[in-house]
Formats: C-alpha cells, structure tokens, sequence
C-alpha cells in the first residue's frame, strides 16, 4: 500500500516544525504493535526550500529513498538534507496510566497505614511505599509509552526503513530525484 | 543510592532497539518466541510470530507475508528457503526489567521484617495499660495512660495525669480509652477532673494535691550526664526528650542532671517535671513474667496476698522507675522529694513543692537510674494555693460506633468493672461547664499482662527469685541482654501496638 498516510503526533509538531501537514487517514503503529509492522518508520526531511514526509524506504550510500505522503517515491540526495526527524511510533495514549495509579494508591495505602502500625518507623516505611511507588508508577508508564522519537544518525537511517536489506530495484526505479 | 541506579536505569532503557540477525540456525536461535520480521532478497518481508528452524536450510512458522510493495498480504503457514532470506529483523519494545507492581515487595518485605524483629523479641512489643487519647487538630493524640504501676488486683490504684493543652468543644470532652496490647484491662472508673485556671497552670502534685503556679522559669544550667548537646530539649514543654542509655554493666546505675535557677529568694517554689519512662522498666516486667513462666499465675497471687514481696517489688519499680529530687542549701545537698514513674506511652508533667528559698539561687539535682527516663521539661515555678478539682464523670460511651448503656453504666458503678480486650475502643463522653480549667484524667483499675508463648521458654524460677530478693544482682546480669535491644527497642515498641483487624 504506497499510498499510506501517516498521522502525526502532537509531539512531532514541536520537534520539527509546525510547517509539517498532518495525514489524517492510517497511524503509525503502537509499541506494542512495532514488532510486526512491515513498513518503514516515519521522516520529516527538511530540505531548502520545504518539508519531505513519508514512510522511509531505504538509503543507499548518500542517498534516502523516502514515500511521501502524496504516494511519490523520492531519492534526496544527503547534501539537500538540512534536517529531519524520525518517528516509528505513536504513543497508547494514556496506557500503563491506570497500573501506575494503582501502584501510587498501594504505596499510599501502605503508606498511611505503616503510621498506626510502625509508630516513629514510618518515617522510614513511610517513605519508602511512597519512594517505591512513585519509582514504580514512573517505571510503568515509561515502560508503557517508550521513546517514539529516535535521534538516528545518517547511517543508522537504514534500520528504520521498509527494505533494510537494500530497495528492490523495481522500487528504486520508480523513485524520482529531488 | 540502589534507587537513583535503578531509576536511571527504567529511564534510559525505555528506547525501542531494532535488531537485525543473519539468516542462520544458530542466530534465529536466540530470538526464540519472539516475533520477526524476515526480509526477503526479493523485498518481500514475512511476519512471523511463531516459528522454528526445522533444518539449516527452511524456516517454517505462522504468520503474515507482504508483497515487496506491500500491497498484497496473505496470513497462514510459510516454509520459507533459508537462502533466499536477506536479512532478520526483530523489533524490542521496552519492559520494565522487574514487575513494577512486585517492587511493592520491598516496603512490604521492610514491614514484615519489623513485625518478625518484634515476635522473636516480645519483651519490646507494646503493652502497659489502658491509652487515652484526645482530639488534637486533626488527629488523635496520647496524652495519658491509666494505672501502670497496677500490674495485678492487688496492685489496683488510682492514677491521675494532667491532660495537657486540652479544650472542651460546645462544652464537652471526648476521651479515647484504647487496649492497644496483649492484655485484659480491668477499668473500675475513668473520671475527668478540672480545675479553674484563673489566669494560672495547675498542676498535679506528688502529695496528691493540686496547686496553681506562676511564673516557669526556667534553669540558667543544665548539666546532663550523656547526651549533653541534647540538654536544652528539657526547657521546651514540645515532647521532644532527652534521655540517656542504660549502662551496659549494671541496669540499676544511677545518673545525675544538675540545674541552676536564678529566683526571687523568699518565695515557695516547686519543680515540674515532664516525663516517660523509657522501655528499661517495661523490658524488666516483661522479662519477670518470662522467668515466671507458666507459674505466672501462681506467682501473681502469691505477690497479690504477699506484703512483703509487694514491698520489694514496689522498691524495685521506684528505684529504676522514680527521679530523685535534691536542692543545694548551706550543709549540700538536701533530699526533698521523689517523682514516681508513669510508664513509657504518655509524658506526663508532675508538681514537686520544695518549699521556701530564701535565696536569689538555686541549684536542683535529679538522681535516676540511668537510661530509665526520658524528660521532656523542667522548670521551677512559684507555687501558688491548693485547689480543689471538680469531679466529672462520664454521661456517654460509644463503643463500636454505639452507645453502650452498659459499658456506661460499669464505669458509673464504684463496685463493677469494665473490662476491655486487645483492640477494644471506648469513646467515653464528659460534660463540663463553661470556663477556662486544666483538665486531669482520673482512673482506676489493674491489668493482666498476656503470656506470650515465646516468654514460656525462658522460665527460669532462679532468676526471678533474684529479681525479687537480690535485685541488684539480677540487674548486674541483665545488661548485656537490655543492651542488645535497646537501640531498637523504642521504634519496635510503639510499631507492635494491637490494633483489631
């Protein structure tokens, strides 16, 4: 499906720049979702004069082969490129949210509990349900929701593409320089 | 330090890695169970989320193929020739490294650590009589504790704290009587009673008597034993304390606290005194009832019908128990009274007239046994008249969310006794009049102090007898057992409190 289109998160817009359109139609996959996704991860090249979006299909030595969101294949030759950003995620929205309160309530629990049960102890119990629950609730919902957002260098470009073992040449042929 | 590392670590672990793998028996090995993409030479890719190496040469799992331009897909069983696979990718989305609901574990592990400390040491678990507790701002807060002294029926006195800072609300006061230990507390009365301030403290004496007091002052010199940066904790009525450590050769070593006032000479004066015992007198009890053993019960009546051993108990329990009061005059030091022990829960302040100084000077001395007490405040005051408390006695008690007729009636009654049980809750209501009045509470009754099982093991009727009869040597041999739980002693003890499930 070349056609794909992306949507971009609102994180995005402030990482890059708010000149990016924003597809409204297919996502990109959760984390969750990531390990069986058969496309490529997401760029916002910056080049002279505008933005380039759309899914990365490869790179070939100076070369990134990218499908835009308008169903082109490009190669962007690297000395065009100002800058880009990758994305090969949307985040689950509130996810790990509702265990991370849970785990907060616990702690608390514990917490408010360790006063009539432990006596001047729950200075330390005390505090300890409260460190371990703010440790935790944090650990799950940074779990829940992993970086998105790569910084990845020219040559590490190609593990976030569609066709990391090298673009198809019935693929390459089709593309159009920029 | 083990938390900032292993918080640092949920951080910057939480990047999703991409990994690639060359098509081969040996690497596919490692990515056992987990879902991979295979890149075809041709473009194409598989998506398998199950899948074995059957031979060298074929990859067979279930899955998801897609055309080199992904527009066609199909999903089934695929048997795929290891050579014509390019390359394999598998995508790793962060997990925590441990469950973070299970690192819950560790306060919890913390908590049970404690309650064990406190079941393989019961003589530093809580107990000693009825608490009492009043409204202070949002919480309920100890400000007595009833009868210590009253370990048995014979034993059974009347007990009298102030209950300092308290205020009726509309007219009425509201004291909590709680069992927070493994003991039957047998309650024969609990009275308020209140004494018009007039502008003035009142406070409870050790001849029995109430007084209004002016002017605290406070002393010039402290001088403390131990602790001695910790001295100044005693000028402050704020329940902080100071307090020494039990000498680690003989429990029944004495200490010494010396103060200097200056006074307006000619004038009566006497001392007040905060203080709680330490848990030293508590661990002594504790351990009597252990070298009892299961003749606790014998032993109890005998000491019950015995004046004598009554007497030498009570001798005991006021030597590491009481404080000594001396004053400089013109021949040294002169003894002029004794502050009896309280117990260890509730600090409380107590009057000690000393009579008129004609001097503009005065120096104090307290004598106790060492690490026995814990002061919280001392200053002279100017002693002013004898007053007489008005007695109130309780017109409602709520017990389990209602009023108890019943319980009411057992603590109007002279003769009969409420008897409350580990856990057990009364909320006990008095009615005062409009004023400004220092409240006291004033109780009545004896308990049983619970065997534990533990305790039984340790019977050993030799020492007890030396307990009783040669005190000072029982106390010599038990220093070094007092000393091992000291440390902890006071943080176990106020934990292991019994409150009903």
């Amino acid at each position: 499906m070349l056609s794909r289109k992306f949507v971009f998160l609102n994180l995005f817009l402030l990482l890059s720049c708010a000149s990016v359109s924003i597809p409204e139609s297919e996502k990109l996959p959760t984390p969750t979702e990531l390990p069986g996704y058969p496309y490529g991860a997401f760029i916002a090249v910056r080049v002279k004069d505008r933005f380039i979006n759309g899914e990365i299909l490869g790179v070939e030595g100076n070369t990134l082969y990218v499908l835009t969101t308008d169903d082109k294949i490009l190669s962007i030759p690297k000395d065009k490129v100002r800058y880009y950003n990758v994305i090969e995620c949307r985040h689950e929205g509130y996810k790990g949210t509702a265990q991370a309160i849970v785990m907060l309530g616990l702690s608390v629990l514990g917490a408010v509990s360790s006063i009539p049960l432990n006596g001047l102890l729950a200075l330390i119990s005390g505090s300890l349900w409260l460190f371990t629950g703010t440790i935790g609730g944090l650990s799950i919902v940074l779990s829940s929701n992993p970086d998105c957002y790569p910084e990845v260098e020219w040559d590490k470009l190609i593990r976030y593409s569609r066709y990391p073992q090298g673009i198809p040449q019935e693929i390459k042929e089709k593309a159009v320089n920029y | 330090m083990r938390w900032v590392f292993l918080t640092v670590l949920i951080i910057s672990c939480a990047n999703i890695q991409r990994r690639f793998y060359k098509p081969s028996k040996p690497e596919l090995e490692i990515l056992n169970k987990t879902t991979i993409k295979v890149h075809m030479k041709s473009g194409e890719v598989y998506v398998l989320k199950s899948w074995n190496v059957s031979d060298n040469k074929t990859l067979e799992g279930y899955g998801k193929f897609y055309s080199v331009d992904r527009k066609n897909s199909s999903e089934g069983n695929f048997s795929i020739p290891i050579d014509s696979i390019a390359i394999i990718e598998a995508n790793f989305v962060p997990s925590p490294s441990i469950n973070p609901l299970s690192m819950l574990l560790i306060p919890l592990a913390v908590e049970i650590a404690i309650g064990t400390y406190c079941l393989s040491n019961p003589k530093a678990c809580f107990g000693s009589c009825p608490t009492f507790y009043v409204q202070d701002g949002d919480s309920m807060k100890l400000k007595a504790e009833g009868f210590s002294s009253s370990i048995a029926p014979a034993l059974e006195a009347d007990d009298i704290d102030a209950l300092v800072g308290l205020k009726s609300m509309n007219g009425e006061i509201e004291i909590e009587m709680r069992n927070e230990a493994w003991e039957t507390h047998v309650v024969r009365y609990v009275d308020l009673l209140i004494v018009p301030r007039n502008g003035k403290s009142v406070f409870f004496s050790e001849d029995g008597k109430f007084y209004r007091v002016n002017n605290h002052i406070l002393p010039k010199r402290v001088e403390c034993p131990q602790e001695k940066d910790k001295c100044d904790l005693i000028l402050n009525m704020d329940g902080k304390e100071w307090f020494s450590l039990a000498d680690d050769k003989d429990l029944g070593s004495r200490e010494e606290i010396e103060l200097e006032f200056d006074i307006e000479g000619g004038k009566n004066y006497a001392l007040v005194v905060g203080r709680r015992q330490t848990l030293l007198p508590t661990f002594l009890f504790y351990q009597t009832l252990a070298y009892m053993g299961d003749n606790v019960g014998e032993l109890i009546s005998k000491l019950g019908r015995s004046e004598e051993a009554q007497s030498k108990l009570k001798n005991l329990v006021d030597k590491i128990t009481s404080i000594e009061i001396f004053v400089r005059d013109g021949k040294g030091w002169k003894r002029v009274g004794v502050i009896h022990g309280e117990g260890p829960l509730a600090i409380d302040y107590t009057l000690l007239p000393i009579g008129e100084i004609k001097e503009n000077n005065l120096r104090v001395k307290l004598v106790m046994t060492k690490g026995a007490v814990r002061i919280d405040y001392i200053s002279l005051v100017e002693l002013g008249e004898e007053v007489e408390p008005i007695r109130i006695k309780p017109y409602a008690v709520i017990y389990q969310g209602k009023e108890s007729d019943s319980a009411l009636s057992l603590l109007l009654s002279e003769n009969d006794y409420l008897v409350t049980l580990p856990g057990d809750v009364y909320k006990i209501k008095y009615r005062v009049p409009e004023g400004d009045y220092e409240f006291f509470l004033k109780a009545r009754g004896y308990y049983l102090e619970w065997m534990r099982k533990e305790w039984m093991k340790e019977k050993n009727m030799a020492m007890f007898w030396e307990i009783i009869l040669r005190p000072e040597i029982a106390l010599r041999k038990l220093a070094p057992v007092y000393k091992r739980m000291e440390g902890q002693m006071e943080d176990l003890f106020w934990r292991s409190k019994y409150a009903k499930p």
